[in-house]
């Protein structure tokens, strides 16, 4: 819990990176491929399903922007080697996406249901390849690494009153901690800055920096107005007002608040690796699944979620922290919770101090202790698809 | 016992903790505000109280940031919220 620990135990990978796991990510490329995939899974401990459910009758940019965020979950420095599993005829190009995960630093496998004769054999060859891959990676031995090679992801997800006064601002406390080491958070969920973009275009760095969030945001207003939806129209909500929530500011920084209170350093697109230390915004929707799945394809090697009504969803390849800011939900989903930031409502406790707890707790995950969502066994995936099924 | 929160050292608004009652002092977890900040009206649970005079026109700050204008003069211990603060942003069409 000492806010001026500045290493945790990470594997050190041959390209650099840092990773806080060792996993097979097994991926299927596409819909037809996720059974097999998910057999494999189940039967390996340390193989994880990476479950896209696309790659066929879709847009080309769909496929393209898919096969280059599976590719990163590959190459994921919590990844130690990756299974594709293909069914043969998908629209997505499973070899380039091998291909494309073989640049990393881990091997992968490509797997053909249908070259291999039907979905027995490609489990059997999946589990075999999958053991081969873990016990090759035993050798690996953690060491003390910076917490500057961190990238974390910022979520927030089943919000309620508490959210907004303990766990996100707790969270923007934990992020200003580990920008002061030198490390990268990602802020995402473009839908929820509403409101308050013009606060954090301030903070940016350079004008290129402020003009690119404005421009993000339009063009997402632009997108959804014309499906017909209205995204400030309508905030705050009456139930918000009720809550004591007064302005679409104050709304919005509520929620990005999760950032803290460190310059704007970057804009990425959805999936996109930050590049440059501390505080990047990552264009997402505001669907958890969609978001964090984009934030550890950008390489985040933990994502931490404030929930104040409990969300118990993790992701496949990296610990995803829960924190809840309702003593009530606490008690009642303990199970599904890591840091109970209800002390901060009941008046026992600083922002400050459980921003320091939490701090404590994800440099302790980083070292390899296991999340509650971990030891649940949740791997939620999903991926933004912005065309339509045809 | 400790009935407001003041979320960021530069806020100029506190968040009730529990539903205050007039004439309630507001005591935070960093120590009761000297002089003493009394609230002048019900603010309840989740609501925002004034910790210094605004004066009409002037930024509230919540989470060290504009959350919008106040659109009268507003004391300490008063009650800040749609009556008497304004979103620069824009407001909800109803």
């Amino acid at each position: 819990m000492n806010p001026t620990q500045n290493t945790f135990q990470g594997y050190r990978r041959q390209d650099g990176r840092v990773g806080v796991r060792n996993l097979v990510a097994v991926i299927s490329s596409c819909g037809c491929a996720l059974h097999a995939a998910s057999m494999i899974a189940s039967q390996v401990d340390g193989a994880m399903l990476v479950s896209y459910d696309g790659g066929c009758s879709q847009t080309e940019a769909d496929v393209r922007a898919a096969t280059r965020l599976l590719a990163r979950y590959g190459r994921h420095p919590n990844v130690i080697g990756s299974l594709v599993i293909s069914l043969g005829c998908e629209t997505l190009n499973a070899s380039t996406l091998a291909e494309e995960i073989a640049q990393g630093p881990a091997p992968t496998e490509l797997l053909v249901i249908q070259q291999l004769g039907g979905t027995r054999r490609t489990v059997e060859k999946g589990v075999a390849l999958a053991r081969q891959m873990l016990q090759q990676a035993e050798g690996w031995q953690r060491e003390p690494c910076p917490v500057s090679e961190l990238t974390i992801g910022l979520e927030c997800g089943g919000s309620d009153a508490t959210s907004g006064m303990a766990s996100n601002p707790a969270l923007g406390a934990f992020s200003d901690l580990i920008v002061a080491q030198g490390g990268k958070v990602i802020l995402s969920e473009t839908s929820e800055l509403f409101g308050a973009e013009h606060i954090l275009a301030r903070r940016a760095t350079t004008p290129e920096v402020a003009q690119r969030l404005m421009e993000t945001m339009r063009d997402v207003e632009v997108f959804l107005k014309a499906t017909g939806e209205d995204l400030m129209g309508k905030q705050p909500t009456p139930g918000n007002v009720l809550g004591g929530i007064s302005t679409v500011e104050e709304k919005a920084l509520g929620d990005i608040l999760k950032g803290g209170t460190t310059p704007l350093v970057d804009v990425l697109a959805y999936g996109e690796p930050p590049t440059r230390p501390g505080l990047s915004f990552m264009d997402t929707p505001g669907n958890d699944l969609a978001s964090v799945s984009a934030m550890v394809a950008a390489g985040s090697q933990i994502v931490v979620f404030t929930t104040g009504r409990g969300n118990p969803m993790g992701n496949p390849i990296a610990p995803v922290i829960k924190v809840t800011g309702n003593a009530q939900t606490y008690a009642n989903m303990q199970e599904d919770m890591d840091i109970d930031a209800s002390p901060i409502v009941a008046g026992r406790e600083t922002i400050a101090q459980v921003g320091e707890r939490i701090y404590g707790f994800c440099l302790r995950v980083a070292d390899g202790v296991p999340t509650a969502a971990e030891q649940l066994d949740h791997a939620e995936f999903a991926l933004v698809r912005l065309g339509p099924i045809y | 016992m400790t009935n407001a929160l003041k979320i960021h050292p530069q806020d100029n608004v506190a968040v009730a903790l529990r539903d205050l009652a007039p004439g309630d002092a507001l005591e935070m977890a960093e120590g009761t505000p000297q002089p003493p900040i009394i609230a002048q009206e019900a603010i309840p649970f989740g609501h925002k109280v004034a910790l210094t005079p605004i004066a009409n026109g002037a930024t509230v700050i919540k989470y060290g940031e504009s959350i919008g204008l106040a659109t009268t003069d507003i004391q300490p211990g008063e009650h800040v919220h749609v009556h008497n603060l304004r979103s620069v942003r824009g407001a909800a069409k109803r």
